[in-house]
């Protein structure tokens, strides 16, 4: 009964907290980070209530207001929300550790209340995202998303984030109404805006008017590409994520892209069914898109010298990974993009916080003058060189384990280029993530800096993303049951 | 017969033209403020497009009264799209004030000139 409710709950707590923050930030500023841990910390013991729940009792629905199913508000309480839930609360949680004694530097003096408004508010949205059942609910929660997602760019002030961001506005708004539009007519094919219902009536009316289901499926395709930079339609990513504040850099770069993947496998499982996707040739037009986001976001990256837009343009190849997952077209595919959707959430953002600390104390973004930072932070060195080891794909760390999956994904399917494309994507994020770390260590510059870690909220923070992506990387066991059941309901 | 069709679904054809025209507005007009019309322009499209839906050809408002049969329009769509222009709305004042911004940073609101002063 409680279980039902959690998932709507989750997100309904999280918003609460987003609106009351803006209060606590005019009169009561120094609780403003407290509270938002408060939040946070909550909101991931009830992510692992309703994970545990979820396995061992099988997924859970609950009805807004408590209007059944065609007319109400759907909330699913399914395998991939619960596990979306829980990754989105844990990395929240350890960036405002982190962004505990960050936001007060890098971001306008005053500003840190409402900063931490922003990052409950897209926490909410990205829940209410993964959790939604019904469609024009799910696009609500997208434009959410994605307006906190430009306002987090914005935070960091200055007019350096000015043009980025208004470049994400309108890519996001085009690719908000290219969703609108094909949830319109999704809701002309079948006459309702619940997933389940929706994907009942398709059965029939999809096959009766196949071209008016294809101009859906590519509607809803293109709109949510857009939104998670698959490769074409990328070109605001690399500068939204490389000039944002580096709290809001991990968010968007870790979290907000995938949720839009999330989004599409649930509407490519749920809503259609993948006959009529295998008809459409979609899996094709997915694969190629894949490939391409894998190969030319790792060769963009090769000749960055800014390390936050080779981080940036490190997204995009991994995003890829994601969306070559779902093309794959299999349970195991699906549990290949679920893998890599975690994998990367941890290493990204571990990436992203780290380098935040090493270009702070360095005061540039350019590769060349974080010399000999190594000797200056070596924990946090330490950890970027760790996530960029996972990046790479070294055993023991998640990102081998999902690329081993992807690949037997691949192999299984009968698709035999994907192997080596993970070992030639493997090579190319050595080439470019090598670099950096020689720099950072065996380089040193004109005079040894002083050996000064920062505070201790930004080790605690980096070192329990890198304990997440070892577990995630020598026991995958004890996470992948979990996955494999989101992966099969999914599935359905 | 063709034509006759067409004609008969004239809303969604211009919903449509509306819908490409806005965002080919964005991608090919130099100044900023242009581009946020283009953002009203598209959304405009995707709300004719929702209303044309909800459409029934004679239909009433959907106010139901005792003992009268008549045909109402679905109203469905037009509640979907009381949502859709809070969403526009708030999407054109947010890119209005990063205009601003950028105004009151860099002096223009040209996309060529913009770019050259960041280089």
């Amino acid at each position: 009964m409680v279980i039902e409710f959690l998932p709507f709950a989750l997100v309904l707590f999280t918003l609460v907290g987003a609106f009351i923050m803006p209060f606590f930030a005019r009169w009561f500023p120094r609780g403003c980070i407290p509270l938002t841990l408060g939040v946070l910390g909550m909101d991931i013991f009830m992510a692992v209530t309703l994970l545990t729940s979820v396995m061992t009792h099988g997924p859970t629905a609950y009805y807004i207001g408590g209007w059944a199913a065609p007319w109400g508000i759907e909330v699913r309480g399914d395998g991939i929300a619960a596990i979306m839930v829980l990754l989105i609360a844990f990395i929240m949680f350890w960036t405002v550790v982190y962004g505990a004694s960050s936001i007060g530097k890098e971001l306008p003096q005053g500003r840190g209340g409402w900063y931490c408004a922003l990052l409950l508010l897209i926490s909410a949205g990205m829940m209410g995202l993964v959790v939604s059942g019904d469609l024009f609910n799910m696009y609500v929660m997208i434009e959410v998303v994605s307006l906190s997602s430009v306002a987090l760019v914005l935070a960091k002030g200055g007019r350096e984030v000015l043009p980025a961001a208004l470049k994400y506005l309108l890519l996001a708004t085009i690719g908000s109404g290219f969703i609108l539009f094909g949830i319109g007519f999704t809701y002309i094919l079948t006459g309702h805006l619940n997933i389940g219902f929706a994907a009942a009536e398709l059965m029939t009316a999809g096959g009766e008017y196949p071209y008016l289901n294809w101009v859906a499926l590519t509607f809803l395709v293109i709109g949510l590409g857009v939104k998670a930079g698959l490769f074409p339609l990328h070109v605001w990513l690399p500068d939204a994520h490389s000039t944002a504040a580096s709290t809001s850099s991990a968010i968007l770069s870790g979290l907000v892209v995938k949720v839009y993947a999330v989004v599409v496998m649930r509407l490519f499982f749920q809503l259609y069914t993948s006959e009529m996707l295998l008809a459409t040739d979609i899996d094709r037009i997915l694969l190629v898109m894949s490939i391409a986001a894998i190969l030319a976001g790792s060769l963009f990256a090769l000749v960055q010298k800014d390390l936050k837009r080779l981080l940036a343009y490190s997204t995009v190849a991994q995003i890829g990974y994601i969306f070559l997952g779902i093309s794959v077209f299999s349970i195991m595919g699906l549990e290949g993009a679920i893998f890599h959707i975690i994998a990367h959430a941890l290493m990204k953002s571990m990436l992203f916080l780290a380098a935040g600390s090493l270009i702070f104390r360095a005061g540039s973004r350019q590769i060349e003058d974080l010399r000999g930072m190594g000797k200056a932070m070596p924990f946090t060195a330490g950890m970027f060189t760790l996530g960029a080891f996972s990046m790479i794909g070294f055993p023991l760390l998640a990102g081998f384990i999902s690329k081993y999956l992807l690949a037997i994904a691949g192999w299984d399917s009968g698709n035999l280029l994907i192997l080596p494309l993970m070992v030639l994507s493997g090579l190319l994020n050595a080439a470019y993530y090598l670099p950096v770390i020689r720099v950072l260590f065996w380089s040193s510059g004109e005079e040894t800096p002083s050996k000064v870690e920062g505070e201790l909220g930004r080790s605690l923070a980096l070192g329990a993303l890198a304990a997440g992506l070892l577990i995630m990387g020598v026991i995958p066991e004890a996470g992948r049951e979990f996955i494999q059941l989101a992966a099969s309901w999914l599935w359905g | 017969m063709e034509f006759n069709f067409l004609l008969a679904n004239y809303p969604y054809i211009f919903s449509i033209l509306l819908f490409s025209l806005g965002w080919l507005i964005i991608f090919t007009q130099a100044n900023l403020i242009k581009k946020v019309i283009g953002i009203n322009i598209m959304e405009s499209g995707i709300f004719l497009f929702f209303l044309a839906v909800g459409d029934i050809t004679g239909g009433k408002p959907p106010i139901y009264v005792e003992g009268v049969e008549q045909i109402y329009v679905n109203p469905l769509p037009s509640a979907l799209i009381l949502t859709g222009i809070v969403v526009s709305f708030s999407i054109t004042a947010l890119a209005l004030s990063i205009i601003i911004k950028i105004y009151q940073s860099y002096r223009t609101i040209y996309m060529p000139e913009l770019l050259k002063i960041m280089e």
